[in-house]
């Protein structure tokens, strides 16, 4: 029992980690703040970009903090990063799918396949931009974490965030018209099985041009 | 030409339909071309692009190396660059002497900055990380990759230095060499028979004649155990560099499975043996009706055994004294004294006294066993304390009936106990107790000298 809590809270962790560093890298690929305040870091090996303004990282710090928890607990099956366009209407949306996690003995004991398989995310988000079409300017973003309601009770309750209330989703922000689906990167490893694409409004390409 | 236009062709698909960015390197590793040739593929690929297409909506970087003009001081820095298109005129023309300038990458978005061609590479690089320089047009010749005899004797040899008590243990008992001796060659070709069916019956003969044999031989093999050990089959011998050293000593606990048929000569030649010998003699005796399905059964229990160090602390205590009451790990010497613990000690052997029980059925239906290779990705830490990530093949043979899970359980065990057992190893290697000293040293050195200065 033991092993399975442990394996359950390090998945979470892990999940964390790169949910982190996807986030940080999809706001510098998609152009949402000037490239002037991020640095360039390293992570999984590979360089990766980070914001440095000390409002983007609190607020990422904070979902993140409280996306842990929802995971560690198991009552999440995906997180969104949704762009918004200035009118508020979602235009691209990063899913990150999370499958069943298993209770299968890893044969990856020091986590290196784990480790290629984020890398390969991370080479993914980084060339997603070629995929996309671009944003309209002054383009906002939100977070969207996908759980049961349950879960969401529990985690209001538990008032560990009180400081950071997660509030339920605008149907607005939730509903995309007519969106296109880009698959990015799947993978199947047991600690953490996930996929990763990016639903993109077929209306996005309308506002490109024009603007 | 013809080859080249499909090159053509499948850069065009690498870049506009899956939208990847493709870099020289990145090419020449996936399409298995030399990296000049890549380089020349590229340039084709953009001039036949830009040609013939007004707006292509390609992105190009250029690498360029040479000779920056004097600065102030009056020196000149040697540059190597990557350059968006763009910018590759006002660059080079920043150098005093241009060396090399050709293309780098290809992509369909104007690339934010060098990391995602860095990750390509590296992903790349990952993929086939042993013919990753197959490829360049940078080679040392000089450096050849070793021979597999080559580090077979290097393994060897540092056997042999690095672990000087194991052998005192080896020469003091006698007793102890002389079955090893005889088992050696047949661990050797153990390994080499699990591998390839066809040299299955040859072997089978061989090691036939070689228990035949053994009172003659005895002797010079045992002379020759190390050079026997040697010639282990390939793939296991590479992976065997622990079992090599350990097979040496443990083989008196292989002799066991050798087949009872010789056993009266054996015990004959072990006379002059301690009572260790006899007794397993009789232990083995009760637990084998069969030779070679059980051998072949054993050998893979046999194995495992090497790979566990606790093997060596029994052995250790096989010489000494034997203490009242053994932990039950380290019971696995007591075969010595009672073959009634034979059944508690470790998995293999109960294993072991349940194929005995089924080897009259399996002796004529050979068919029922089933054998699988499976690729796994082990993960351990060598004896340099390196990590090392190998893909083995595991060779697991089943009886289709029923041992499907006694086997699994028998393939992870090996990896199981590895690790602890590998982990006990490198500290001693590393010799904690002088680094702690001296760190220590240094600290209160140090301490010592601030104190009288203040």
């Amino acid at each position: 029992m033991d092993t399975n809590v442990n394996v359950t809270q390090v998945s979470s962790s892990i999940f964390a980690e790169f949910l982190e560093v996807s986030l940080h890298l999809i706001l510098y690929n998609r152009g949402l703040y000037p490239a002037g305040v991020f640095e360039r870091r390293r992570k999984y090996n590979v360089p990766v970009q980070m914001c440095l303004h000390p409002e983007v990282t609190g607020y990422i710090t904070k979902v993140i903090d409280s996306v842990k928890v929802m995971v560690a607990s198991g009552g999440i099956s995906m997180v969104t990063f949704v762009v918004l366009d200035p009118a508020a209407n979602p235009v691209e949306r990063f899913v990150f799918e999370m499958g069943e996690a298993s209770t299968e003995q890893s044969s990856d004991k020091y986590l290196f396949r784990l480790e290629d398989a984020l890398r390969g995310f991370i080479l993914k988000l980084n060339v997603a931009d070629s995929l996309l079409k671009p944003l309209p300017p002054n383009c906002t973003w939100v977070i969207h974490v996908h759980t049961k309601e349950s879960t969401a009770d529990e985690f209001i309750q538990a008032r560990s965030f009180q400081d950071f209330a997660w509030v339920p989703a605008d149907r607005r922000q939730t509903c995309m018209d007519d969106p296109v689906l880009v698959p990015l990167k799947t993978s199947d490893n047991p600690m953490l099985k996930m996929q990763l694409y990016v639903e993109e409004s077929g209306r996005k390409c309308y506002s490109g041009p024009n603007d | 030409m013809a080859v080249d236009e499909l090159y053509l062709e499948n850069i065009d698909e690498y870049v506009k339909d899956e939208r990847k960015l493709v870099t020289y390197k990145w090419l020449s590793l996936t399409l298995q071309v030399h990296c000049n040739i890549a380089k020349l593929m590229l340039y084709k690929y953009i001039d036949v692009e830009r040609n013939t297409k007004e707006t292509d909506g390609l992105y190009v970087t250029y690498f360029v190396s040479g000779l920056s003009k004097p600065d102030e001081s009056g020196t000149k820095i040697f540059k190597c660059s990557i350059v968006p298109e763009e910018k590759l005129d006002g660059y080079k023309s920043s150098l005093d002497v241009l060396t090399s300038c050709h293309i780098y990458s290809v992509q369909m978005t104007k690339l934010k900055d060098s990391n995602t061609l860095y990750l390509t590479d590296y992903e790349k690089f990952k993929e086939c990380v042993f013919d990753a320089n197959k490829y360049s047009s940078i080679q040392c010749k000089k450096a050849e990759p070793r021979s597999e005899e080559d580090m077979q004797l290097l393994s060897m040899a540092y056997i042999n230095t690095s672990e000087p008590e194991k052998k005192v243990s080896v020469t003091s008992g006698n007793t102890a060499t002389k079955p090893a001796s005889k088992k050696q060659p047949q661990s050797a070709l153990q390994s080499m028979f699990s591998k390839a069916d066809a040299n299955k019956k040859i072997k089978k003969e061989v090691t036939e004649d070689k228990q035949v044999e053994k009172p003659v031989t005895e002797k010079q093999v045992d002379k020759d155990t190390g050079k026997t050990s040697k010639k282990a089959g390939g793939m296991m011998a590479f992976f065997s560099k622990e079992t090599d050293k350990k097979s040496v000593k443990q083989t008196d606990k292989v002799t066991p499975k050798i087949s009872p048929k010789i056993s009266p000569k054996k015990t004959t030649m072990s006379s002059p043996v301690k009572e260790e010998m006899t007794s397993k003699k009789k232990a083995r005796e009760e637990d084998s009706d069969d030779e070679i399905i059980n051998r072949s059964k054993r050998r893979r229990t046999g194995q495992d055994l090497f790979d566990s160090d606790s093997e060596e602390d029994m052995e250790a205590e096989d010489e000494e004294p034997i203490p009242p009451s053994p932990p039950p790990k380290q019971a696995s010497p007591v075969i010595v004294d009672s073959p009634e613990k034979v059944e508690e000690i470790e998995d293999p052997i109960p294993k072991m006294s349940s194929k005995t029980e089924e080897s009259p059925k399996s002796k004529n239906g050979t068919k029922r066993r089933i054998k699988k290779r499976k690729a796994v990705n082990k993960t351990y830490m060598d004896d340099d304390g390196f990590m090392v990530t190998e893909k083995v093949y595991e060779e697991v043979s089943t009886d289709a009936s029923e041992c499907d899970e006694p086997v699994k359980k028998d393939n992870k065990k090996p990896t199981a106990t590895k690790s602890p057992a590998k982990g006990k190893k490198s500290p001693k290697k590393t010799s904690p107790g002088k680094k702690g000293q001296g760190g220590g040293g240094k600290q209160t050195n140090l301490m010592s000298f601030f104190t009288k200065k203040n």
